[in-house]
């Protein structure tokens, strides 16, 4: 067979991505030992492949590198204490126990009964390496566990009081419509007029630019005050200034860390109460 | 083990997550192509090839039987809600839809009927006879057009 059509035919990729059959396979390696060519190609191919996967790498969440290193440590430490165990019992000598040489026969039980007690005590040494090293993994994964715990109560204690707020009689609740500069946004304003306090919740804001924030403003008496700037977290409330006598809250984008008076064409959402 | 995760974890997952599509299958995939490859190291056999595409065959191994078992766990219950969450069964791969970026923009410099075979061969995980199955096309056309992808793929690549 020519080998450029054998080349060109795409068996050479069919081999590498695993879908031939053995005999398949066999026959590439075969052709590839023979032909200095084929066994270029097939290294071409492959580093294509490996360029190709390195282009299009996506960045793994970041736990998983911990997981797989945990499946695979304890046996990396259990492999490594079974070799100690090896040396652990040497096989009693045959000697003949005669009476002649009693004295050497005692030595003799005395030390190979030597050996296997230290063989023993090595064994349980090691096992307890082990064991201990099992211990530390163990504590690990425990300190990890109740690290989670303790960042899930906090999400959990923070969606609790954000549904007490969202749910309670107390607090107004401000719907922001979007304006013609940004129609689709919206976001609400949670007030409570006696304790003043208000909360935002940015349910659908354009992400800003990285050098422009999001300021919310109470229009009081026909003015407009500041209630902070803040950065989009649409998936839980934001407490903002406390406020007295709002008539309406709007939004509007301005540069980093907020101006003294709005930007009135950067408004994005106005709601009145 | 550890160098090796860092050096080729995330192309390894970016071949899983295009599989499976979803993260966390994909990261179960990875997963359990890591043990795999750390358990049958010594069964690794250079004549065979570059180390990358062993690891490389064990990970889209592990996305294809991942994505499989959850079809047909999904075949099994054909009553569920969620018809519309699963549709890239193979049979219903009717247009392309290469939505990874980084992808799409190494694909754009090849014509269209490449572009599918390749995503779906490459990056998607079906074989030349299933792609030849679901495009109507020959066997042996797909094996070429692969292949002819994968060349000029190989010069921009190179390039960079």
């Amino acid at each position: 067979m020519n080998i450029q059509e054998y080349i060109s035919s795409g068996v050479l990729e069919s081999f590498l991505l695993g879908q031939l059959s053995p005999a398949e396979e066999e026959e590439v390696l075969a052709m590839a030992k023979e032909h200095p060519e084929i066994r270029e190609e097939l290294d071409k191919i492959a580093a294509t492949f490996e360029a190709l996967a390195v282009r299009t790498a996506a960045p793994p969440p970041i736990g998983l590198k911990r997981k797989i290193m945990h499946q695979i440590k304890p046996k990396e430490r259990v492999r490594g204490s079974s070799s100690g165990q090896t040396g652990r019992k040497k096989p009693p000598a045959s000697f003949n126990f005669n009476e002649r040489n009693f004295l050497l026969g005692g030595l003799l039980l005395a030390l190979v009964g030597f050996i296997v007690v230290a063989g023993i005590l090595y064994y349980c040494k090691q096992n307890a390496a082990t064991l201990q090293g099992q211990i530390d993994q163990m504590a690990l994964t425990q300190d990890q566990i109740s690290q989670d715990n303790t960042e899930l109560t906090d999400r959990l204690d923070q969606a609790l009081e954000n549904l007490r707020i969202m749910s309670s009689e107390d607090y107004i609740k401000v719907d922001l419509q979007g304006l013609p500069l940004s129609p689709n946004s919206y976001a609400q304003v949670y007030w409570n007029p006696d304790s003043q306090e208000a909360f935002l919740r940015t349910t659908n804001l354009p992400t800003p630019a990285s050098d422009r924030q999001y300021q919310l403003w109470a229009i009081v008496d026909g003015n407009p005050v500041s209630m902070g700037v803040f950065d989009l977290t649409p998936d839980s409330l934001i407490q903002m200034q406390s406020i007295d006598n709002a008539a309406a809250f709007a939004i509007t984008l301005e540069p980093l860390g907020g101006v003294e008076s709005p930007t009135l064409d950067q408004m994005h959402v106005i709601g009145e109460v | 083990m550890e160098d090796l995760y860092d050096r080729y974890g995330a192309a390894l997952y970016g071949v899983a997550l295009r599989i499976v599509k979803r993260q966390v299958f994909a990261e179960e995939v990875v997963q359990d192509a890591f043990v795999k490859i750390w358990k049958n190291i010594d069964r690794y056999d250079s004549d065979k090839g570059r180390f990358f595409t062993w690891m490389y065959n064990i990970t889209r191994n592990e996305a294809i039987d991942k994505k499989r078992s959850r079809e047909n766990r999904y075949r099994d219950k054909t009553n569920s809600l969620d018809t519309t969450v699963y549709k890239d069964v193979p049979g219903s791969y009717t247009e392309t839809k290469v939505d990874d970026i980084g992808v799409k923009n190494l694909l754009n410099s090849l014509d269209d009927e490449s572009k599918v075979v390749l995503d779906m061969v490459y990056f998607q995980g079906y074989t030349h006879r299933e792609v030849a199955d679901e495009t109507g096309k020959p066997l042996g056309t797909v094996k070429t057009k692969v292949r002819r992808a994968l060349i000029k793929l190989r010069s921009v690549l190179v390039k960079e």
